[in-house]
């Protein structure tokens, strides 16, 4: 039995000898899909585009623009002048601003300064400033808006303090001790687990996570769909070995190359960004190889139900668009809806997702983690009783 | 070796609740050391009936034992003993000759120095000893057959089973298939060949004319043309088409059939020629030559496929008998 099994994967690592680009691509590429969002997203969201149209032009108009322009979030590009005079209207003006008419890319915000300004505020009304933040793109939006809407709640604040001053006779507060004044309360922030709050620290976790999980169904399905496509599954068929032996000949390469991108990926966490598994690596490897067996055999369930690779690899992208939503990764599961909440358990890896955070990051155990281990053994038994019984199945036909 | 008893297939289709009978009551006995063939056109079940006995496709109804081994319930040990060489290359593409061959020969456990005088041998027999480091792909056509064969051979099958191994060869490589097929023949083993083409069905020592799902006729190519009734003339003229209408309405002709430029007349007697020849210059068509033929297989083959749908689908000899 394990001579015929070792048979199989000995041969289905040859495949992946002979295809050297694809043997790169799987044993690489998850490593570099690593690198390349741990270092694009372990930067900060700054020096967004922002716009400005100043009707006041006075010397407070011009001090509040300065404020705004000293964050390192925001950075003027330009005047958007230019931009109203070009147009009649102040809608066209900014429709052509805001869809690349603006020195080539969009700004991300726009902050228009009415007329009077100055004068308004030294009155102790209480003038508005018009902020027109470009949405297309939701993080950079929010990063500007709360960045704009900071400066412009201090200076306001700064303002009327010195008018106030001037009004009492009293000696004017330098800026400095206006904001000083409005952090009375001192929030005394502690953050837990990830302690920078470094977005790679975020990201960079979760990505291991996918690489268990595509490398496991994309290896396991492509193996299996491959001997359908040539119509070799019929020459296995009438050589001595049964059905489970030849799946589990299947699985063996499959889980080794998983297993040993998961290792790359978890010694490239540590050496590049410096993000070690705080809890037991035992655990995590342990549980790595449990979860590897239900991937795979929803791997194999794909290959049953497709004729070649190519519809093969179709059905994982769809899947692996469904998977990644309900992993919690983009969106946190806890703010879907309460059905989509309900339905997220039936996702094998929603609950490695936790599982790998909980020993990566909080350094929990068993104690914590058995509901997540109870889903995915529970998943893993029915998900791979199916493709048992679909591998059976399509035997049946053909026996 | 082999007895196959009132074998069926029926393949349902789930979606269209459509059913086809692929095979229907097959009975049939080859003795070990036989090369039979299973002759027919595409579709007269010569796929399915090998699957079967094979022992990777169940039968509907009936029953068979190969090397006294039940298919359904022995499979297994069939399996052990089978070397069997499915229409389409049933070998890795991607692996070179000799990967392809060790995969195999892992499978059925030929190991050590065996293995490799085994794979000499092998190679030897069927010419492809300056390819073994050349992946499967890049081989032609025959190249495969000739691999694949040489992998249904290394475990020494007491049974071979090979499904049209020559379809779409050049006939070059066809004749030297067969050469390696009767060799085989000649050591002893025991052959069953399917093959849709008539020359190779005359290589076979007996002959089995399968036709929709059903065995017509099952003996050695040369009674199966002596089950052709009367003689067969061989007609040369100006019009055949003309020809073949006339003829067919005559009484003394069985059958006609047209082959490239010869019409061939199966007459109840030789001594019919001269009122043949009367008829067609009546008809207005000019006779090059009318002259006795051998019958051939093919001839045996389309007469009987025409007997058998007028007859209902009765087996040959049950009408004749």
């Amino acid at each position: 039995m394990l001579s015929r099994i070792l048979n199989i994967a000995r041969k289905d690592l040859l495949h992946l000898w002979h295809n050297r680009l694809l043997l790169v691509m799987v044993i690489f590429g998850a490593a570099c899909e690593l690198l390349l969002v741990g270092l694009a997203t372990g930067a900060e969201v700054d020096d967004l585009k922002m716009a400005v149209l100043d009707h006041d032009d006075s010397l407070t108009s011009q001090q509040l623009i300065d404020a705004l322009d000293a964050t390192s979030t925001l950075n003027l590009d330009d005047d958007a002048v230019d931009v109203f005079d070009e147009h009649n209207s102040r809608d066209a003006a900014l429709d052509d601003m805001f869809t690349g008419g603006f020195f080539g890319s969009d700004p991300v915000l726009l902050v228009e300064i009415p007329d009077g300004f100055e004068d308004s505020l030294k009155a102790g009304k209480q003038p508005t400033i018009k902020l027109t933040v470009n949405g297309a793109s939701s993080v950079s939006a929010r990063e500007a808006r709360r960045a704009a809407e900071d400066v412009i709640y201090t200076f306001g604040a700064v303002q009327t303090s010195e008018r106030l001053a001037a009004e009492l006779g009293l000696p004017a507060p330098t800026a400095a001790q206006v904001k000083q004044e409005l952090d009375a309360v001192q929030p005394d922030i502690t953050v837990r687990f990830n302690e920078e709050l470094d977005r790679a620290a975020y990201t960079t976790p979760s990505e291991a996570a996918f690489v268990l999980y595509i490398i496991a169904l994309m290896v396991a399905a492509f193996m299996l769909a491959r001997e359908r496509e040539y119509g070799t599954f019929e020459q296995l068929l009438v050589m001595p070995m049964r059905p489970i032996e030849i799946i589990l000949g299947k699985a063996v390469p499959a889980m080794l190359i998983g297993y040993a991108n998961f290792i790359l990926v978890l010694i490239l966490m540590n050496v590049v960004f410096d993000i070690a598994v705080r809890g037991s690596l035992l655990l995590l490897l342990i549980l790595a190889m449990g979860y590897l067996f239900v991937e795979l055999g929803r791997g194999f369930l794909v290959a049953m139900v497709s004729r070649t690779q190519n519809q093969a690899l179709l059905i994982i992208m769809l899947m692996a668009f469904i998977d990644i939503t309900f992993s919690g990764y983009a969106v946190p599961v806890e703010s879907m809806p309460d059905i989509m909440q309900v339905l997220s358990n039936f996702f094998p890896i929603r609950h490695w997702m936790i599982i790998l955070r909980g020993i990566l990051q909080k350094d929990v155990g068993l104690g914590v983690l058995w509901p997540q281990l109870a889903w995915l053994t529970a998943l893993g038994l029915v998900i791979n009783a199916a493709t048992l019984w679909f591998f059976r199945r399509t035997l049946g036909e053909q026996r | 070796m082999i007895h196959i008893n009132q074998l069926e297939r029926i393949f349902r289709s789930r979606l269209r609740r459509r059913s086809v009978t692929a095979v229907q009551d097959l009975t049939l006995s080859i003795e070990p050391g036989e090369l039979f063939g299973l002759v027919g056109p595409d579709g007269a079940g010569k796929t399915t009936t090998l699957r079967m006995l094979a022992g990777i496709l169940k039968p509907t109804s009936g029953e068979a034992t190969v090397n006294g081994h039940d298919i359904v319930k022995e499979a297994e040990a069939i399996k052990q003993e089978l070397g069997y060489m499915a229409q389409q290359f049933g070998l890795y593409p991607d692996l070179t000759v000799d990967e392809n061959l060790n995969f195999i020969c892992d499978v059925f456990d030929v190991v050590g120095d065996a293995r490799e005088q085994r794979i000499q041998e092998l190679l030897d027999f069927t010419n492809l000893h300056d390819f073994r480091q050349r992946r499967a792909r890049q081989l032609s056509g025959g190249m495969q057959k000739k691999l694949a064969l040489t992998a249904a051979l290394v475990h020494r099958p007491k049974l071979l089973l090979l499904d049209e191994p020559t379809t779409g060869v050049d006939p070059v490589a066809r004749r030297e298939f067969w050469d390696i097929l009767t060799e085989l023949h000649a050591s002893g083993s025991t052959v069953i060949v399917s093959t849709p083409y008539m020359d190779e069905a005359e290589r076979c020592n007996r002959v089995g004319l399968m036709y929709n799902g059903r065995l017509m006729v099952c003996d050695t190519p040369g009674a199966v043309k002596r089950m052709l009734p009367g003689a067969v003339l061989a007609l040369r003229a100006d019009n055949l088409a003309a020809a073949e209408r006339v003829l067919k309405d005559m009484q003394q002709v069985i059958d006609v059939q047209p082959y490239g430029d010869v019409l061939s007349v199966i007459v109840t007697d030789h001594g019919d020629s001269a009122a043949i020849e009367a008829r067609l210059s009546e008809a207005g068509v000019q006779v090059e030559s009318l002259r006795p033929a051998p019958p051939r297989l093919e001839e045996a083959f389309i007469y009987f496929v025409r007997q058998y749908a007028a007859n209902n689908h009765r087996p040959i000899e049950e009408v004749r008998a």
